[in-house]
């Protein structure tokens, strides 16, 4: 579109902005005369209170003066081409920029996003390169796993349109092929007689710390977990050696799978609804080999194998397995024995592979579930499922390639795919490195030499495998620098309860507006694995808290909410109000619990409690 | 303890005792009496130009079953007049040993930081209320105060003579030592607010 990028409507429009966010030039000079002296403001202060923003960072700033056209103003620094001797890593760090712009917009909730030729004025990028970096951004983020609310990405173009339209060739050519955009490639087909400046001797003015990381982020040849979505299903593909297709149908009616996977309790009766659907279904000969293993109780995790019958399958397999009950959520142990029999359910097929049979693919509903309803145990169930299935995806020779994950109701289907993009997500954030690349290195988890090193994607750090992926299961951000890669869950007590009211009278300084009043419950209980001291009793309590009903007010509400469901308000441990350890006690998110007496207090008035709770929340990676 | 902890406090243990710092005696790490390495022993020297100059600061350091994915849990043993640092309890409040912790951070880094935050104290996130209002509102005091807690119990060679005395006065009125420098330190050496403090 070549209309001017001030003048469209959209949740953000991004600014091509430098390290100083000085907004002198091009792009960035245009948005600032728009958005005002008040967004320059909010620009500097930032710049002030964090420093520079690095190369293909991004941060957010409101729009001011623009607010018809946009909320938000994303601030891209994209990489200066006459900064890079390397031009590849010039080409790397563009795409690296589209990207985490898009990224930060899913993270923002927001839906649309108007977005410049970032690089390509006085920054000196080619335009072909320029082009290319774009699509290939946009690409990368496309076939990542979790595109939030973003629907709507415009690019658009002040001065004329042929980045635009290098671009949109570009795209339309790639996506039908399904490659990816090979930065090698690229680097080759830039016309020779482009004005590369500084290309001999080159000006290397930019951090090298930062340089080396971001080299190591894009330099991949392989994702440990990938998502696409393809005729209805969800595919999610495991180290390229599985694939996962999750969709709602009825299983026994599969046409083109080779194995299909029943649960059976201990008494091996054919109780379930599945087993009994099939035992209507496959005919004679099903039943009469089927009666054979019959009689005789059987061990939890035996995989009993029959014929299929008229079924369309070569194979049943019958699992036995203990139910998991919604009583309460399974415990450690229980969850690992599940993830084992996943995995060893499709091993043995694998392992039936080494004699002559050939069964490539696998059909399982969701195990052990039956008519559960509760998100937190489908949760932890689905979850298990993915490690057993990423367990199975490490051993070296995967034969069974396909795994359907296919349920009758739409309900469970929905539940699993959530379950799998956030884990998707989770791993899709590793990239795998080529091996003799710096393996020297070591890794600051273990503090040993890197053993199967992977990147991350987004600063780049390198860790072992199991060292990085260890470390998400308790906390998804990075090691080095706490970039979050994924929601942060707490140990606040499971059976907390938090109620909001709404209420007329003000708080101190927010003289005019009502006040919100937060009452969180919390009952007594014991310690579980999670926290410091399992079995220990802890004291519960309530508490109450006062917000006042303003905008931001309003905005805090909501994120401390998403805290909560998190459980990250409260913690087990030490308490800084009473000294004493093994308690009850708010976690590091202060919040008001008097109406009045100022900070001393705990209460209002307070001008800087807003931004300061904001932040507390923003280093839990709510925001 | 989990391997990679084990592993990854023997490298650390090594990292502080080859450091420059170390050298200099200006950190210190101890084994302690545990076999197992879960508690230790941290030992940081007072930053020159400020009221714990002079000082020794002993930390309790206890290494966590999860470490490095959680941080170490580390205090003061020695008593200490901070904002960031309870007076009663020796409880630290300092990021990197909560949500900012790391696992690329080390105890040597951490001993370093805790140096850091003895010349430079945060009083807009205090640990201890009454220190950081202190510290706000009369800092000559505050850092008087500091300078008495010290020499009264980190080996400081500076006294306060003023301070000393109004201890001693208190003591002779019949309350323990330690007391009377709470009562006195938590009223800007108000003698008779500190008195009524006590007897409260
Ligand atoms: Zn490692
Ligand atoms: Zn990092």
């Amino acid at each position: 579109m070549l209309i001017p990028l001030t003048k469209i409507s959209v949740d953000a429009i991004v600014n091509a902005a430098n390290k100083n966010l000085s907004n002198g030039a091009g792009v960035a000079l245009a948005i600032a005369k728009e958005a005002g002296k008040q967004y320059q403001r909010e620009c500097d202060d930032l710049v002030k209170k964090n420093g520079k923003i690095a190369v293909s960072k991004n941060v957010v700033t409101k729009s001011h003066k623009l607010q018809k056209t946009c909320k938000h103003v994303i601030n891209a620094v994209g990489p200066d081409w006459a900064d890079y001797t390397d031009k590849e890593d010039a080409l790397k760090d563009l795409a690296l920029t589209v990207e985490n712009v898009l990224e930060t917009a899913v993270t923002m909730n927001m839906t649309s996003v108007a977005m410049p030729p970032i690089s390509s004025g006085i920054f000196g990028f080619p335009k072909e390169a320029c082009a290319w970096m774009y699509s290939k951004g946009v690409l990368d983020f496309t076939w990542k796993g979790s595109h939030g609310q973003l629907k709507e990405v415009i690019l658009v173009d002040v001065q004329d349109s042929t980045i635009l339209d290098m671009t949109f060739q570009y795209l339309s050519k790639i996506s039908n092929n399904g490659a990816t955009i090979q930065i090698k490639d690229v680097l080759k087909s830039l016309p020779k007689e482009q004005p590369l400046r500084g290309a001999e001797g080159g000006t290397a003015r930019a951090d090298k710390s930062e340089r080396k990381s971001v080299k190591a982020s894009t330099n991949t040849t392989d994702r440990l977990c990938s998502h696409t979505m393809e005729k209805g299903a969800d595919i999610f593909n495991f180290r390229n050696s599985v694939e996962v297709l999750v969709y709602t149908a009825d299983i026994i009616r599969l046409p083109n799978v080779d194995i299909l996977v029943t649960p059976e309790s201990r008494s091996f009766k054919g109780e379930g609804i599945l087993a009994r659907k099939i035992a209507e279904t496959a005919g004679k000969d099903y039943t009469k080999e089927r009666r054979k293993l019959e009689g005789q109780p059987r061990q939890s995790g035996e995989i009993l194998i029959t014929i299929a019958g008229n079924l369309k399958f070569q194979k049943i397999f019958h699992v036995i397995m203990s139910r998991f009950d919604d009583r309460g959520p399974p415990n450690d142990t229980q969850l690992n024995q599940f993830k084992t029999l996943i995995k060893d359910v499709i091993q043995r097929a694998n392992d039936l592979n080494v004699k002559k049979t050939k069964l490539k693919s696998i059909a399982m509903p969701l195990l052990g579930t039956g008519h559960i309803r509760d998100q937190w145990l489908l949760t932890a169930i689905g979850g298990a499922v993915f490690d057993g299935i990423y367990r199975y995806s490490k051993s070296a020779k995967t034969s069974v390639k396909e795994i359907h994950l296919v349920n009758i109701n739409e309900e469970t289907t929905s539940a699993i795919r959530k379950i799998f993009l956030s884990e998707a997500t989770e791993k899709g954030n590793l990239a795998i490195i080529d091996d003799d690349d710096e393996s020297d290195n070591s890794c600051v988890v273990c503090m040993e030499p890197m053993d199967q090193p992977v990147a991350l994607r987004n600063c780049g750090h390198q860790f072992c495998r199991d060292c990085i992926l260890d470390y998400f299961s308790r906390k998804p951000s990075c090691p080095m620098c706490n970039t979050m890669y994924g929601k942060l869950y707490g140990d606040q007590p499971v059976d907390a309860t938090a109620n909001v009211y709404l209420d007329k009278s003000s708080l101190p300084g927010h003289e005019g507006h009502g006040t919100f009043i937060i009452d969180y419950d919390i009952p007594d209980g014991r310690q579980n694995d999670q926290h410091p001291n399992p079995g220990m009793s802890y004291r519960g309590f309530r508490r109450r808290a006062y917000l006042p009903d303003t905008e931001e007010g309003q905005t805090v509400l909501h994120l401390l909410r998403e805290a909560f469901n998190q459980g990250l308000i409260f913690t087990i441990g030490y308490s800084r109000t009473t000294g004493k350890d093994n308690v009850l006690t708010w976690n590091d998110i202060h919040h008001k619990t008097r109406k009045e007496g100022g900070p001393q207090r705990f209460g209002y008035p307070d001008p800087e409690y807003i931004p300061r709770v904001k932040e507390e929340l923003a280093a839990k990676g709510i925001r | 303890m989990a391997n990679i902890a084990v592993q990854r406090i023997k490298r650390e243990f090594k990292e502080v005792v080859k450091s420059d710092e170390a050298a200099k005696s200006m950190i210190h790490l101890d084994m302690g009496s545990s076999e197992n390495m879960m508690e230790l022993t941290g030992t940081i020297s007072g930053p020159p130009d400020t009221p714990y100059a002079g000082g020794t600061y002993i930390l309790d350091i206890r290494i966590p079953e999860t470490y490095p994915f959680n941080p170490p849990k580390v205090k003061f043993n020695t008593k200490i007049w901070h904002p960031n640092i309870s007076s009663a309890t020796g409880a630290i409040c300092l990021d990197i040993l909560k949500d900012q912790w790391a696992a690329a951070m080390t105890l040597r880094t951490v001993l370093l930081s805790l140096q850091a935050l003895l010349a430079s104290p945060e009083p807009d996130d205090p640990q201890d209320a009454v220190v950081a209002k202190q510290f706000k509102e009369n800092p000559d005091i505050f850092f008087q105060t500091a300078t008495h807690w010290t020499q009264a119990y980190a080996k400081g060679s500076t006294p306060v003579p003023e301070y000393s005395d109004k201890v001693t006065q208190l003591m002779g009125m019949g309350f323990e030592e330690h007391k009377a420098r709470v009562a006195l330190s938590n009223n800007n050496w108000n003698v008779e607010c500190a008195t009524e403090n006590l007897l409260s």
